[in-house]
């Protein structure tokens, strides 16, 4: 089995167009050519720990208040599941308390658990790998729902002395959150999964 | 049917292939395993061996029919845009929201990095993928070149594939409909159906997109070939 990198080829990122090593740019769309995406290791890293700093601070901090006949009160990602549940709406407090809390934590663990495999060259379970970074591509988006529904309330609830909706600092960090996983995800290369192992064939 | 696979004896990796046989090739998104390309039947599927990823689609696009859908796609989003998404009524007081009001709520109370986020992924990049594919697909079936750069457009479109978040939105709007049910009266507005219709307009539209096909337009158009 025979890798574009070991016949000399890079894939443009692109538009999938095979081109000669040598070549700066893509004969077909112009795009720049790296054989692998480059400092994916380091950028990743850098990504995935800025996430990880201020993922505490985004669920401690509250993301919206509540304002209602002059009376504030402000809620956390965590206080609004326990509000939900208080009030019987499981299926919604479960919702929130997967995409809010859980995914970016599985998504924080997968990135980790690839950074470091891949950066001690790990030939193991490469199969196993790569669809956890598939499963942390595709479900990492869905952690902005909570972002939506309080943009949302606080565009609707607007009721004057009855009730309002702000948004608060929480909210701005957890987008940053979801958007610095995302970038770690983009930034981290796949394929350096099954370098090692093409390496080891020849052997 | 699956891609054939390369073995050493049809490409020696101490002499790099000739150029002009890299097109009947094809390397893996995930794991960069090399492929031969295969002549598929239209809709059919080429996945890789080792690691299941999709390499590409047989059969060509249906201008005709993209361009219906692409047309609609944005017919809707125009309708999304400009009718009350969610509207609510409590003690007399009715409120509603549009789409781009909720999209901006954020910049009214001085959030402006949650704002731009989600005035980002909920309507400047979903119509900006769906206004790059709509000037590429009538760029060929005019068989006119625009005066735009289309490559660096469809590179654009698709780097911000994963930040297009409408569905998300939409599980958004859902969310906050039921958290609303015992404060006041919620009910959704025109736009909250346009936008439904709209999400599954896009799936059909990236169901029949092939990302080579999308590029061998684009450089068609580039090179001035008539479709
Ligand atoms: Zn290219
Ligand atoms: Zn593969």
């Amino acid at each position: 089995m025979k890798t574009a990198a070991e016949l000399g080829l890079t894939r443009c990122s692109v538009c999938g167009t095979l081109n000669p090593v040598h070549r700066q740019r893509c004969s077909r769309c112009d795009g720049s050519l790296q054989q692998r995406r480059r400092h994916s290791l380091s950028h990743g890293w850098a990504l995935m720990l800025a996430a990880v700093i201020l993922y505490l601070p985004a669920n401690l901090l509250p993301v919206m208040t509540v304002t209602s006949l002059g009376q504030s009160e402000p809620s956390t990602i965590l206080g609004g599941v326990m509000l939900l549940l208080h009030e019987g709406m499981w299926p919604l407090a479960l919702l929130i308390f997967v995409a809010s809390i859980f995914l970016p934590l599985l998504k924080l663990g997968i990135l980790a658990g690839l950074l470091i495999s891949t950066q001690r060259r790990s030939t193991r379970r490469p199969l196993e790998r790569l669809q956890l970074y598939r499963l942390s591509e595709f479900v990492g988006r869905w952690s902005m729902v909570d972002v939506f529904v309080v943009a949302i309330l606080a565009a609707l609830v607007q009721l004057g002395n009855l009730a309002t909706i702000h948004g608060n600092l929480g909210t701005s960090l957890f987008a940053t959150v979801v958007a610095l996983t995302m970038l770690a995800v983009e930034s981290f290369d796949q394929r350096l999964i099954w370098d090692p192992i093409q390496k080891n064939e020849h052997e | 049917m699956t891609p054939m696979q390369v073995t050493p004896s049809m490409a020696n990796p101490d002499t790099p292939m000739a150029e002009h046989h890299l097109d009947d090739y094809i390397a893996c998104p995930d794991c960069d395993l090399l492929h031969r390309l295969r002549p598929l039947e239209s809709r059919q599927l080429a996945r890789c061996r080792r690691c299941n990823a999709v390499l590409y689609r047989g059969g060509s696009v249906n201008l005709q029919h993209l361009l219906a859908w692409l047309l609609t796609g944005l017919i809707l989003l125009l309708v999304s845009n400009s009718y009350p998404i969610l509207q609510l009524a409590s003690q007399g007081q009715e409120t509603h929201a549009t789409f781009f009001q909720a999209a901006a709520a954020f910049a009214v109370q001085g959030m402006w990095w949650p704002a731009a986020l989600v005035l980002l992924t909920s309507i400047l990049i979903p119509f900006y993928r769906l206004g790059v594919l709509l000037l590429i697909a009538l760029q060929s079936q005019l068989g006119r070149r625009l005066p735009i750069d289309s490559a660096r457009l469809l590179l654009w479109h698709d780097w911000l594939a994963p930040w297009s978040m409408l569905e998300i939105f939409l599980l958004g709007l859902l969310v906050a409909l039921v958290k609303l049910q015992d404060l006041a009266e919620v009910s959704p507005g025109i736009a909250f159906y346009a936008f439904f219709l709209l999400i599954l307009n896009l799936a059909i539209i990236s169901a029949q997109l092939d990302r080579r096909q999308l590029w061998r337009m684009t450089t068609q158009i580039r090179a001035g070939v008539k479709k």
